[in-house]
């Protein structure tokens, strides 16, 4: 009988271990995964910068009176870069995204930019690259709250705060980022 | 039971326990890990480990082999009965899958090659056919048996016969967790396809001799150079003709290096519930299973009394 008892608690004793492993591994993992999404982002984020001053160089000939607007381009993308936090980078890639909508909005009075075939390719390309950051974003979000969840869940919670695990920030929008576009067209007289 | 045979299949019962047990936690594991990866979507994913949802799609035409059903996957099993005294047992005489055929997922935002060789498939069967009384084998199943050189009929009619099948059509809804990773393939074949067609024009006097710039009896490296760039856009022009840009992309999602890869036509739920379930199962059932056997053979050697 008692050969059976030891068996028993050998059983319970691995099973309990092991548990507490996956446990503690899977919180490991949600927890990189949130990195990772976060490092994915700021891949698609380099690219995008990237193309900025090309698509500025190229507008530039062709939009004299929209100096204001490109500008703003130009500062959106340094702030870009210089942002630390999620908060910060957020606020940033918010203006940005807006001064490009801008952009894009105020060059439907110039035909002949709309006719430069860099112009169409560049703008093809950062407005896809706007769509892969989007998704990027919404799965960078997903991690976090797979995240957030698992932390306070019963029994990753125990595990949790043993490891000092805190809640992260999700990606928000500002508000400012939520209203419409403001358009002004430069018609010649 | 003859004496000693169940003293055997206690002791196979107890491994077999243990082994259920540690396994319970691998599929545990598993389980965590696909709770724990957000779902991508094909425009958005990164190189890695992905999950991805979508509808499948076909990249060439597939037909399961024995309903003759139009599949993007397929997987088949025909087990034959064979008795021993009063027992008897299922045995596999033939078993196959399409897992050297990719297939493509497509989503709302766009579309990838799946490659499915080396994937655990999670899917309900979707045929299943038992020989018995009455039963005679339906004409596909005849077909398929006598092009594969099987038996199906014996001196005393015809074998007591199993056939399972698993497929996908086009446009059911796959779950996919897998390695999203580089398409060296094509690249391969592209390189491949333009190094023959390099060596085919070195073979060819004609059109090498039309590439003498210089026309100093041989070619220069600015000849050269207009006839790589020649091959290279006739073929891309064939590539794109046999929708080779359609069928391919540049990243596919596949078996990574000790990965885990999912491919299922059940939602991520289901999936993650069957994981459950398997857990559960091994790892109590393990164990029960372990500690009851190995009472039994306390019990059979007289060792449990002294205890």
């Amino acid at each position: 009988m008692s050969i059976i008892i030891v068996a028993a608690l050998i059983f319970l004793v691995i099973g309990t271990v092991f548990y507490f492993v996956s446990v503690y591994n899977g919180l490991i993992i949600v927890s990189r995964n949130i990195d990772k999404a976060w490092a994915n982002i700021d891949v698609l984020l380099k690219q995008r910068h990237d193309e900025i001053p090309k698509l500025i160089s190229v507008c530039e000939g062709y939009m004299k009176y929209e100096r204001e607007t490109l500008e703003k381009i130009t500062a959106a993308r340094t702030s870009c870069i210089q942002a630390k936090s999620v908060g910060e980078s957020s606020q940033a890639e918010g203006n940005l995204a807006q001064s490009l909508k801008t952009l894009f909005a105020v060059a439907e009075n110039y035909p002949d930019l709309k006719a430069n075939q860099n112009f169409t390719q560049l703008q093809g390309r950062v407005s896809y690259l706007e769509s892969q950051i989007a998704d990027r974003r919404e799965f960078y979000n997903d991690s976090v709250n797979i995240y957030n969840i698992r932390i306070n869940e019963i029994p990753d919670l125990f595990v949790a705060r043993q490891l000092n695990m805190q809640p992260r920030e999700l990606f928000k929008v500002a508000e400012e980022d939520k209203k419409d576009v403001d358009i002004k067209f430069d018609f010649p007289k | 039971m003859s004496e000693g045979r169940d003293v055997g299949y206690a002791i196979f019962g107890v491994g077999f326990g243990v082994w259920s047990f540690f396994h319970g936690f691998k599929v545990l594991r598993e389980k965590r890990l696909i709770e724990s990866i957000p779902t991508s979507t094909v425009r958005g994913l990164a190189i890695g480990l992905v999950e991805l949802t979508g509808k499948a799609k076909k990249t060439k035409i597939l037909q399961s082999p024995l309903t003759v059903t139009e599949c993007t996957f397929y997987r088949y099993t025909v087990e034959r009965y064979e008795s021993s005294g009063r027992s008897g047992r299922w045995v596999m005489i033939a078993h196959g899958d399409s897992s050297f055929c990719p297939f493509c997922l497509e989503d709302n935002t766009g579309q990838i090659m799946v490659l499915p060789k080396g994937a655990e498939f999670v899917m309900p069967v979707n045929y299943e056919f038992t020989t018995g009384l009455g039963r005679t084998l339906p004409d596909s199943l005849v077909n398929f048996m006598e092009s594969n050189g099987l038996q199906y009929r014996g001196l005393f009619g015809n074998y007591s016969l199993r056939f399972m099948e698993w497929y996908v059509k086009p446009d059911d809804t796959v779950f996919v967790l897998g390695t999203a990773q580089k398409n060296t393939t094509q690249l391969d074949d592209h390189r491949q396809a333009l190094s023959s067609r390099l060596e085919e024009l070195k073979q060819n006097i004609q059109p090498a001799s039309e590439l003498d710039l210089s026309k100093e009896g041989n070619i220069g490296p600015q000849g050269w150079s207009q006839a790589v760039a020649s091959a290279e856009h006739g073929l891309l022009q064939e590539e794109i003709k046999s929708n080779f840009q359609d069928d391919a992309s540049d990243v596919i999602i596949a078996k990574g290096d000790g990965q885990i890869f999912i491919v299922s036509d059940e939602s991520q739920t289901d999936v993650v519930k069957s994981f459950s379930w398997q857990a559960f199962c091994g790892i109590w059932g393990g164990a029960a299973l372990s500690l009851a056997l190995l009472a039994y053979l306390l019990f059979r050697f007289g060792v449990w009394a002294r205890f």
